[in-house]
């Protein structure tokens, strides 16, 4: 073979190198996904759960503002319903729709609360975030669209199965080695810094809305009204002052009003602002900050319902099962 | 194009076949055509300067050789004009007029002087004008004779692999080599693609898992504190060295699939034992170039002390400024000019240190003690050579010596992790280079189940370990 045509020696090794490289793949791909899905801690075990486990009544998206502002406890104690707050850090308005799209396929909530913030804005490039989903590419077809804006060879990338769990390794054995179990089951996590941060104007360049975002966000509610799942759109305080409005937010606002969609928008709320005690960071309440929020939502919610005559419809909440679809 | 881009992973093996199969007389255009397409992809327009300059020293070369003496230095003037001129044009014209607004104002007259350009750097541009000026150079030296065919001309500057961020190469190695005809074969195409996937791993593995770190910390230097700003500096040696010798082993290697063969660029740089030595192992070609067409000219160490160490510094200064327009990378090139005049100085007073210490009598511990403290003072010039601004490098250089604390671990922690495995398996791969030379080997064992096995294992690691969003490599800048 050596004095053969160096031509078709090459090409015979080098598809010798890609059936060895293609079966590896496979294989070690089926591995991590085995053990990625046996993770029972962290964020990415997180996501497993709202993906594929997640049956609650009220699903709390959005970034981490969700995930620190809503306490699944007190929902269901104020409202009567089981909740699960699906927020994640870092992410946006596309992480909560491909999520959120992805529980459809299996099951309806009956509510979701909806935080938004930053979600519209150009400033924020989040595309890159998306890889928090690319795990589950292959089995959860629904948020494939997403995961592909992060590049436009994210389809041809995804054929590598060792690709979606691209520096997941450390954090899948790490998690299987030590077998942990997050002490928050309902998704929240509490910030508990004591240290109150200091008032400030935060401002940015070139502040516009994203196209792309907002018609995520419209798709997001528009399945909601399709689904019948009743929806809240939530900004949670915020400690701090914008030199220059949020557009986006402006937008959104805007947005909801017109389409008869709950929104309120707490991030200016004096009552807020004069407890900076509340507040672990700018952005983040701590956790007493976070348990008094979630009360006083859950105190407009109820307060919404009845206005907009679902009173009745509650009671018919307390110990009802969302609706499966599988 | 990136060389960590998907567009790369099509064009190279597209270009790379049509070049075997393109008869001999015209691979040379299918070279040049492909070198073109791949400048275009960043600003397409500033491939006219390259034109520019090609042209000037093309006929510049020709005119050297054809003249008579004085007439023959002027014409090399002429071509190194065009070249400096371009540089200082598109590099170095803004950095210039800063630095005099900022002098008026200090003698409290009005700024403004002139205006500044808006204008990106041209990609590569210190890279490829210095390749194109030691071809008059060496063509006046009586070294290369002047190339008569412009498209080979235009290749030497423009052949893509190392058209925009080096090895800077000599005419003597390189030009002759497009006149040549190179036919396919089967170990030096795969030894070549064998040093591009070293060079991938070192880039997209290292340096881009380490850059997460490095821009997290660099970025808001004044919110950390000096542990974290030190761990910051030594991902950053990493992250550099990775990041550049990567590019040169991906052009090296994809130059050799075809048959061209680029000078070595690097040489284990944080395995050397002094300054001196780690500048003979580090960015060899740029090191080269200034040796040879600035420190010698400028008389290199056969003249007096003072005058050495003055060439010395001189050199490392431009070499700072070639870098980048900004007094950051300045500094860099004196404190490591600083460095070499410093050990030329110590030299006996450190050898008897050393003898008193007994250190000589262990002599594996003081040799690991001279990489040690060569590697720290390497990486502590880098802080100027990364830091945005003077402001922040003095704050890095002074939170680091007064304000220890505990370490930012990052978003995740398993980015430490990964950065701390990353360094760890470079550190043994390139030991095992510097010291065990017939150590078992991988890559290129006989056997072939153990190297494909290898090849197998190190796409498996690209894939789950590399970073595919990494941006451009730190040199494009330059």
């Amino acid at each position: 073979m050596r004095s053969g045509n160096p031509y078709v020696i090459f090409v015979s090794k080098a598809a010798l190198f890609l059936v060895l490289m293609f079966a590896t793949d496979r294989v070690a791909g089926l591995v991590l996904q085995r053990y990625f899905l046996k993770m029972n801690a962290g964020t990415a075990a997180a996501t497993t759960y709202a993906l594929d486990k997640a049956n609650e009544d009220l699903i709390v998206f959005g970034s981490s503002r969700a995930l620190h502002h809503y306490v699944p406890s007190i929902l269901r104690d104020s409202l009567g319903m089981t909740a699960y707050n699906a927020g994640r850090d870092g992410m946006t308005m596309l992480y909560s729709y491909a999520v959120f799209k992805s529980m459809l396929k299996r099951y309806t909530p009956r509510a979701v609360v909806l935080d938004v913030y930053m979600d519209f804005d150009s400033y924020r490039e989040v595309n890159d975030r998306m890889s928090a989903l690319s795990p589950h590419y292959d089995r959860h077809p629904e948020i494939r669209p997403i995961v592909n804006l992060r590049g436009p060879y994210e389809r041809i990338k995804a054929f590598s199965k060792l690709y979606d769990y691209n520096s997941l390794l450390f954090t899948i054995v790490a998690n299987n080695l030590v077998h942990r179990t997050d002490p928050n089951k309902d998704g929240y996590t509490p910030l508990n810094s004591n240290t109150p941060p200091a008032w400030s104007d935060f401002g940015f360049p070139d502040n516009k809305v994203d196209s792309m975002k907002t018609r995520y966000f419209e798709e997001f509610l528009a399945e909601t009204r399709k689904a019948n799942v009743e929806v809240f759109v939530v900004v949670s305080p915020f400690y701090g002052r914008w030199k220059i409005p949020l557009e986006g937010l402006q937008w959104a606002k805007r947005y909801c009003n017109e389409n008869g969609f709950f929104f309120r928008d707490y991030s200016q709320s004096p009552y807020y602002l004069s407890h900076r005690e509340w507040f672990s960071d700018n952005s983040h309440l701590n956790d007493t900050g976070a348990r008094i929020f979630t009360r006083m939502l859950c105190s407009d919610i109820k307060e919404d319902l009845a206005q907009r005559y679902i009173v009745s419809q509650q009671a018919t909440i307390p110990g009802s099962n969302a609706k499966h679809t599988d | 194009m990136l060389f960590n881009s998907f567009q790369f992973l099509i064009f190279f093996p597209v270009v790379t076949a049509l070049y075997f199969l393109l008869p001999h007389k015209w691979r040379w255009l299918h070279l040049l055509v492909a070198s073109c397409v791949f400048y275009c992809a960043f600003i397409p327009v500033y491939i006219l300067i390259l034109f520019f300059t090609i042209g000037i020293d093309y006929v510049a070369g020709i005119a050297i050789e054809n003249a008579t003496n004085p007439r023959r230095k002027a014409f090399l003037i002429v071509s190194l004009v065009a070249n400096i001129g371009v540089l200082a044009v598109f590099k170095y014209y803004n950095f210039f007029v800063g630095n005099v607004d900022t002098l008026l104002h200090g003698f409290g007259l009005a700024g403004n002087a002139l205006p500044f350009l808006d204008i990106i750097l041209p990609i590569g541009l210190s890279f490829h004008t210095f390749q194109a000026m030691s071809y008059t150079i060496e063509v006046y030296r009586g070294n290369q004779k002047a190339e008569r065919h412009l498209g080979i001309y235009a290749l030497y500057v423009m052949f893509y692999p190392q058209l925009v961020a080096g090895p800077i190469e000599r005419p003597q190695n390189v030009l002759h080599q497009f006149h040549e005809k190179h036919d396919f074969d089967n170990y030096r195409v795969a030894h070549g693609l064998r040093i591009m996937l070293w060079g991938y791993l070192m880039k997209v593995v290292v340096a881009d898992r380490l850059a997460i770190y490095v821009n997290a910390v660099y970025n808001n230097a004044h919110q950390h504190n000096g542990t974290t700003l030190a761990l910051a500096t030594i991902f950053f040696a990493f992250q550099i060295y990775c990041d550049f010798a990567g590019y040169s082993y991906i052009a090296i290697g994809a130059a050799e699939v075809m048959g061209i063969k680029l000078m070595t660029n690097f040489r284990r740089p944080y395995f050397s034992k002094s300054i001196a030595e780690f500048w003979s192992r580090w960015h060899i070609s740029l090191s080269t170039w200034f040796r040879d067409y600035l420190y010698i000219p400028l008389g290199g160490n056969r003249r007096s002390v003072p005058r050495r160490y003055f060439n010395l510094f001189f050199v490392f200064l431009v070499s700072g400024l070639w870098h980048g327009a900004n007094w950051t990378f300045v500094i860099w090139g004196a404190l490591n000019g600083f460095y070499l005049i410093f050990a030329i100085v110590t030299k006996d007073l450190r050898e008897r240190v050393a003898e008193r210490l007994g250190l000589l009598r262990y002599p594996r511990l003081f040799e690991a003690t001279q990489i040690l403290v060569t590697f720290l003072l390497a990486s502590f010039a880098w802080i100027f050579f990364r830091a945005s601004s003077l402001e922040v490098a003095t704050t890095v250089v002074s939170r680091i010596f007064t304000q220890p604390g505990r370490l930012y671990l990052g978003d995740n922690p398993a980015l430490l992790f990964n950065c701390f495995l990353a360094i760890a398996v470079l550190l043994l791969i390139e030991f095992r280079h510097e010291y065990a030379t017939g150590a078992f080997s991988f890559a290129n064992n006989r056997n072939p189940y153990v190297r494909y096995a290898s090849y197998v294992a190190a796409v498996t690691v690209l894939l789950l370990l590399g970073v595919f969003d990494g941006g451009q490599f730190i040199y494009f800048q330059f």
